[in-house]
């Protein structure tokens, strides 16, 4: 009896304990997830189908108000993005399409709220009035988008921007292949990341500069500093400190060579550039100046730049590399590269010309001559230069030199305007 | 006691526990079913992409959904899958975008990957040696928009949208009638442009495409068919009031900084600009001499000022004069930015003027030797920069400097700004 009532008040025990833990399951399975950010309906109307592959398949292809009980993607798509980013996940679709889907609906999404931020404004209201209805719309919008940033990286676990996937896959093809190719080394996914992040920064930084109104006091400046370290900071989560080191050289290298530098005949080495990068990179960071704008470089900076490709090039070399900084220069190397005459005799001509020139403007200034003297010391300036252009060049091709480039020689002879044309 | 009923009722609970749990279980949220549907596949199922030609599904299974069956090597299967299984037009369309901008991602980046060791060295070779990537890059990109459109076709146009935009636009541009009279408005404006674009899809389906004069009268007459239509519906005042709103003459005030006219002054004065305006043209119409043209104008504007006065009064028209000057302007925004009260951007502007006018008399004084000339100068520019670090204070004078307030340090040259009238 004692042993069956034991027995008995164990089972009750037991089933006691089952109870509670089935009730904990039944309940955990009856509940919702917690508050997951909303994936608000978008109501954009319906596109026009997508083209028909062929025939057949238009005949077999199901209308959709006919299946709109059973079809499959209904169990996938949901309200909550965190559901749908997890159904899309359980029905296997690639993490990387997972975002994309994900992203593209969030854009579409934040781009109506965007636009639903301009309001109907009165008519008659002062200028002033209406820029600052204007300036708290844009402070509106920016904050849309930093919280579609936020939802975005809190539903794909990284930055993601369709604008910066949309640069990378509709803009950088054959237009700018260096940047191609310099992105392009960093696989698949990354190039998008470090697009994004740049464009995130200069958005941030234009921002900033919006709402000082451009101009910036002590403050906004120390402020874009620290935008500038922060990208930095950011991009050293997408790439190793090696790759970001990389990353900058060619960085500079390419907002360089397409702003302002050139090499043309310095026939520099791949390891000459690089090294020439890093000289630059040393006073100013290229990811700064990204933030910060374009500026100018101090006095002090340029000269320690210069003075580090000397040491680089040596003296001849440097010579050459002062030289293609010159249009004037480039313009006749380029027509007597085409012509297939050694560089030696571009320089020719670009010293006559430099020294010609010279000796023009000393002519010019100087107050000790009569307009009738300033006037003939002009011409045979110009006739001895010319001279000397049809030695170098030869008779032929100076011909064609001085049709298409030889309007400096010209100029060499027109007086100041206050003493008539050219004669 | 015994425990015999107690047992009874708590395995009762067990077996109504148990089945309530399977019971949720049979619909649980999507993701845990769909998870549960693709448990069984191998971990790397997912990834893995079906051969070409796989059917497309025909009709989802009761267990769900799995991209398996919906990816294809085939991008039109791929495509025709996703329209089979229901996903929306506006999702399939990112996601073969997705997936063909993909796949062409990994084309090119197995062309220019290798060039990425030789980056340096082809940089320092010149603009030709990226010449050839960027052709064989230029052809990869025809060849996906190619694709983009075979698949997705256009781009598409969507007819309501744009019909709810225009119409949005006409609620706005007519919300200040009543609101019968702009519904009414609004359904002239549904009208016309119905016919116009009727009229333009004729002109686009010749196969020329050429336009013709009639095709320009066709435009002029529903434009003034429309006009007649929306004077009829408006009395006078409203008529007034619509031709101010679509003339240039209602902006006057856009600009201008430290001057903010209330509704009666925008009206006002908007009034006046519009019958100048009015005059301008007739005078533009008819046979002036250039120079007498230029006179009449020019009275017409001293006219046009004298009126506005009179409308705004003394006081408010120099705070309107003043505001229509670009160097107060300037003196505004700095001022604003730093939260100064107007009337530092004011003693600063006076400060300005008091050195313009100084300027000129020395200008005017061609007596004056070289060098009292210049004491003077400096002397005017000291005074001006006491002045302006008065009103302003040093901090904010120095940030004046760089927007808008260079002229300060021309002084001494006698240019800069200073020599110049004021901006209108």
């Amino acid at each position: 009896m004692n042993a069956r009532h034991g027995l008995g008040v164990c089972l009750l025990a037991v089933s006691v304990v089952l109870n509670a833990l089935l009730g904990i399951a039944w309940s955990k399975r009856a509940t919702p997830p917690a508050a997951p950010p909303a994936r608000r309906a978008i109501r954009s109307p319906r596109p026009p189908p997508l083209p028909v592959a062929d025939a057949a398949a238009a005949s077999t292809a199901m209308p959709m108000a006919e299946t709109a009980q059973q079809v499959p993607w209904r169990q996938v798509e949901s309200d909550d993005y965190r559901i749908y980013v997890a159904n899309l996940r359980a029905i296997g679709c690639p993490e990387w399409l997972v975002r994309e889907i994900l992203v593209a609906d969030v854009e579409k999404l934040y781009e109506q709220r965007s636009a639903a931020v301009s309001k109907r404004r009165e008519y008659w209201i002062s200028g002033g009035r209406r820029r600052a209805l204007a300036r708290g719309e844009e402070n509106q919008r920016a904050a849309l988008e930093a919280e579609k940033r936020a939802l975005i990286k809190e539903l794909v676990g990284c930055e993601w921007d369709a604008k910066a996937a949309k640069t990378w896959h509709d803009d950088l093809w054959g237009d700018i292949p260096v940047v191609t190719v310099l992105l392009g080394a960093f696989g698949e996914s990354r190039p998008v990341q470090l697009i994004g992040l740049v464009e995130k920064y200069e958005h941030l930084s234009n921002e900033l500069k919006r709402k000082a109104d451009h101009i910036l006091l002590p403050a906004d400046e120390a402020n874009l500093t620290a935008l500038s370290r922060s990208l930095q900071t950011e991009l050293g989560t997408v790439l190793s400190p090696a790759e970001l080191d990389e990353f900058e050289l060619r960085l500079e290298s390419v907002v360089t060579l397409m702003d302002s530098l050139h090499t043309e005949g310095v026939e520099l080495t791949g390891a000459e550039l690089r090294e020439m990068m890093r000289l630059r990179k040393s006073v100013e960071n290229p990811i700064g100046r990204l933030v910060l704008g374009d500026r100018d470089l101090p006095e002090e900076a340029q000269k320690q730049i210069e003075a580090g490709v000397k040491r680089l090039l040596g003296e001849t070399r440097f010579a050459d590399y002062q030289r293609a900084q010159e249009g004037s220069y480039r313009e006749v190397l380029s027509f007597t590269e085409e012509r297939g005459l050694p560089k030696p005799v571009a320089v020719q001509v670009y010293d006559l010309r430099t020294a010609a020139e010279q000796e023009a403007e000393r002519l010019k200034q100087d107050q000790t001559l009569t307009p009738d003297q300033r006037r003939n010391e002009l011409n045979t300036v110009r006739a001895t230069t010319a001279d000397a252009v049809v030695r170098t060049l030869g008779k032929t091709v100076s011909e064609d030199y001085i049709k298409q480039h030889g309007g400096w020689l010209e100029s060499l002879a027109n007086l100041p305007k206050q003493e008539g044309a050219t004669p | 006691m015994s425990v015999r009923w107690p047992t009874y009722v708590s395995l009762t609970l067990n077996v109504a526990l148990f089945g309530a749990w399977l019971a949720t279980g049979k619909h649980p949220d999507r993701s845990v079913r769909a998870s549960t549907a693709i448990r069984a596949r191998p971990a790397d199922a997912a990834e893995a992409e079906p051969k070409a030609g796989d059917a497309p599904v025909s009709a989802p299974a009761s267990t769900g959904l799995r991209w398996l069956d919906l990816s294809s090597e085939d991008l039109r299967a791929y495509r025709d899958n996703l329209r089979r299984a229901g996903c929306p037009e506006a999702t399939a369309r990112d996601i073969m975008r997705a997936v063909i901008n993909e796949r062409f991602n990994r084309r090119r980046l197995e062309l220019v990957q290798p060039f990425a060791d030789r980056y340096w060295d082809m940089l320092a070779g010149g603009d030709k040696a990226f010449k050839s990537i960027g052709d064989r890059l230029g052809s990869m990109k025809e060849e996906r928009d190619a694709v983009l459109k075979d698949i997705l076709g256009d781009e598409p146009s969507d007819p309501a949208a744009e019909r709810a935009r225009r119409v949005e636009g006409w609620n706005e541009n007519w919300s200040w009638l009543p609101a019968s009279k702009a519904a009414q408005m609004v359904s002239i404006e549904a009208k016309y442009q119905k016919l116009r674009d009727d009229l333009e899809a004729e002109i686009g389906r010749r196969p020329d495409g050429k336009q013709t004069p009639e095709d320009q009268a066709a435009r002029k007459k529903l434009a003034d068919q429309i006009k007649t239509e929306r004077e009829a519906l408006l009395s006078v005042e409203e008529r007034e009031e619509l031709r101010l709103r679509e003339s240039g003459a209602a902006q006057w005030a856009e600009n201008l900084h430290g001057f903010e006219p209330d509704e009666q002054e925008l009206r006002a004065v908007a009034r006046l600009r519009l019958e100048t305006d009015d005059a301008a043209k007739r005078l533009r119409g008819e046979k002036w001499e250039e120079k007498d043209l230029k006179a009449a104008l020019k009275q017409s504007e001293e006219q046009l000022q004298a009126k506005i006065k009179g409308v705004l009064g003394e006081e408010r028209y120099a705070q309107y004069d003043r505001a229509r000057d670009g160097d107060f302007g300037n003196l505004s925004r700095v001022t604003e930015r730093y939260g100064l009260p107007a009337d530092a951007a004011v003693q600063a502007f006076e400060a300005r003027k008091a050195a313009v006018a100084a300027v000129e008399q020395i200008k005017q004084n061609a007596s004056l030797p070289e060098p009292e000339r210049r004491t003077a100068l400096e002397f005017i520019q000291r005074e001006t920069e006491r002045a302006l670090a008065q009103a302003l204070g040093n901090e904010v004078l120095a940030t004046y400097r760089e927007h808008g307030g260079a002229w300060v340090a021309g002084l001494v040259g006698g240019t800069d700004g200073v020599n110049s009238p004021p901006h209108r």
